[in-house]
């Protein structure tokens, strides 16, 4: 009931703040000529007023795991911004009962550390609190987890010109841990990396190509993630977690002047990771664009 | 669960609402270019071009161009021509054959700052 309120304070309280903001502006993740599109399965590296949800299908050992996020960014300042999300879960597997609920939720601050335009490099730290309680009955856990964070990215437009159709590429990355407060929870090691080729970017600033809607705006991508237990031997082993895990993503994020759509497939990185291809699809909202004056905008500065 | 999504109905909601009620403007990106981005020209162009696909704020908009040695060959500085808020332009004396490098710094109507340059070759 405390948790439940919280959470409706807290909502209210970012409705507020959000309706008052004064007219002001910043940007998504941009850095000099590059757009960095927000990554799928890890953070990029901009600090943004964004809605996303993401859908997610996996199948591993007949085990079938459907997931539903949201997730809500809001900037406090031009570079700090604050966060709330969670996700629905359905589970499937033979012989059981099917289950399904909320996870727990998550609340995040970020601050983004440094923009560099002429070198097309972003970087931003975070740090979220999964809060214990938070979700569905059964379905969420009873114990909160703090996860530090950086993310960045860099374009590859500083190349010479000689490899003038290099530049379009990019990448980007996130690096976190997550510590439970229960001490026989392990603590886990993730990250993400991608490698994205900008079709707006090659046709903007290298050469106009004739490519037309949509394909005009579209970032083929490949992400790739992995989480380990970096935990003693003993907490990994009784949590199961001494295999790394992770998948291969490739894809393709559309990028539009104020929402974007992507879909990647999951491929399991290793057999540890499971034994199916999944999918991911998804879609962000630039409330920076939608709404530029009112909950897009920082509410101080 | 049920209060959940009636919160996350309600968040939604607010945002449908002020996407409806509110102008958008949002961050200014080149559509296209004249000369075209990357683009050989036979002849010499007189002006240089750019659509973007965002009303912009002439104040804060530039435009210039400079060929291989980074000197200015555009004349007259930016112009956003009244009536095409999406459009900025540049006049460039007469150019012989060569690189040349189209430089811009743009404000959107909303504030928010995109830049870029582009090359094209004459000749």
């Amino acid at each position: 009931m405390r948790h439940h309120s919280l959470k409706q304070l807290g909502l209210g309280m970012m409705a507020a703040a959000a309706l008052a903001a004064p007219a002001a502006g910043w940007a998504h993740a941009v850095a000099g000529m590059r757009v960095f599109p927000a990554t799928m399965s890890f953070d990029d590296p901009g600090v943004a007023n964004e809605f996303s949800t993401n859908y997610s299908q996996i199948k591993a050992d007949g085990v079938t795991t459907k997931n539903l996020a949201f997730a809500y960014a809001k900037t406090i300042t031009p570079k700090f911004g604050l966060s709330i999300a969670s996700d629905y879960n359905w589970i499937t597997q033979p012989g059981q009962p099917n289950q399904s609920g909320w996870d727990n939720v998550t609340i995040g601050a970020a601050y983004q550390l440094f923009v560099n335009g002429p070198h097309e490099a972003i970087g931003m730290l975070a740090l979220s609190d999964t809060l214990a309680n938070s979700g569905s009955g059964g379905m969420d856990s009873n114990f909160s987890t703090i996860s530090p964070e950086f993310a960045f990215g860099k374009g590859f437009g500083d190349l010479p010109w000689s490899v003038k159709y290099l530049r379009p590429l990019a990448i980007s990355g996130a690096i976190s841990e997550d510590m439970p407060s229960d001490s026989t929870q392990p603590k886990m090691l993730n990250w993400g990396v991608s490698l994205q080729y900008s079709i707006p970017y090659l046709q903007s600033f290298v050469k106009d190509v004739g490519l037309g809607a949509p394909f005009n705006n579209m970032v083929p991508i490949v992400e790739y993630t992995m989480s380990q237990c970096v935990d003693s031997y003993s907490v990994c082993a009784s949590s199961g977690s001494l295999d790394r895990t992770g998948s291969v993503n490739p894809g393709v994020i559309w990028v539009g002047k104020y929402y974007q759509l992507g879909v990647e497939a999951q491929i399991p990185a290793n057999r540890a990771s499971g034994n199916h291809v999944g999918i991911l699809v998804g879609i962000d909202v630039y409330l920076d664009d939608v709404l530029p004056h009112s909950l897009g905008a920082p509410i101080f500065g | 669960m049920l209060r959940v999504l009636k919160r996350l109905g309600v968040v939604l909601g607010l945002l449908a609402g002020l996407a409806v009620s509110l102008p958008a403007w949002a961050h200014a990106f080149p559509v296209k270019s004249s000369p075209q981005v990357g683009a050989s020209v036979a002849s010499a162009p007189k002006q240089v071009r750019i659509w973007f696909d965002a009303d912009l704020n002439a104040l804060f908009s530039k435009i210039s161009v400079v060929n291989s040695a980074g000197q200015v060959v555009s004349t007259g500085g930016a112009h956003v021509p009244a009536g095409h808020p999406r459009l900025l332009e540049t006049a460039v004396k007469p150019l012989p054959a060569g690189q040349y490098w189209v430089k811009w710094s743009v404000v959107a109507r909303d504030g928010h700052h995109t830049e870029g340059k582009f090359p094209f070759h004459v000749g």
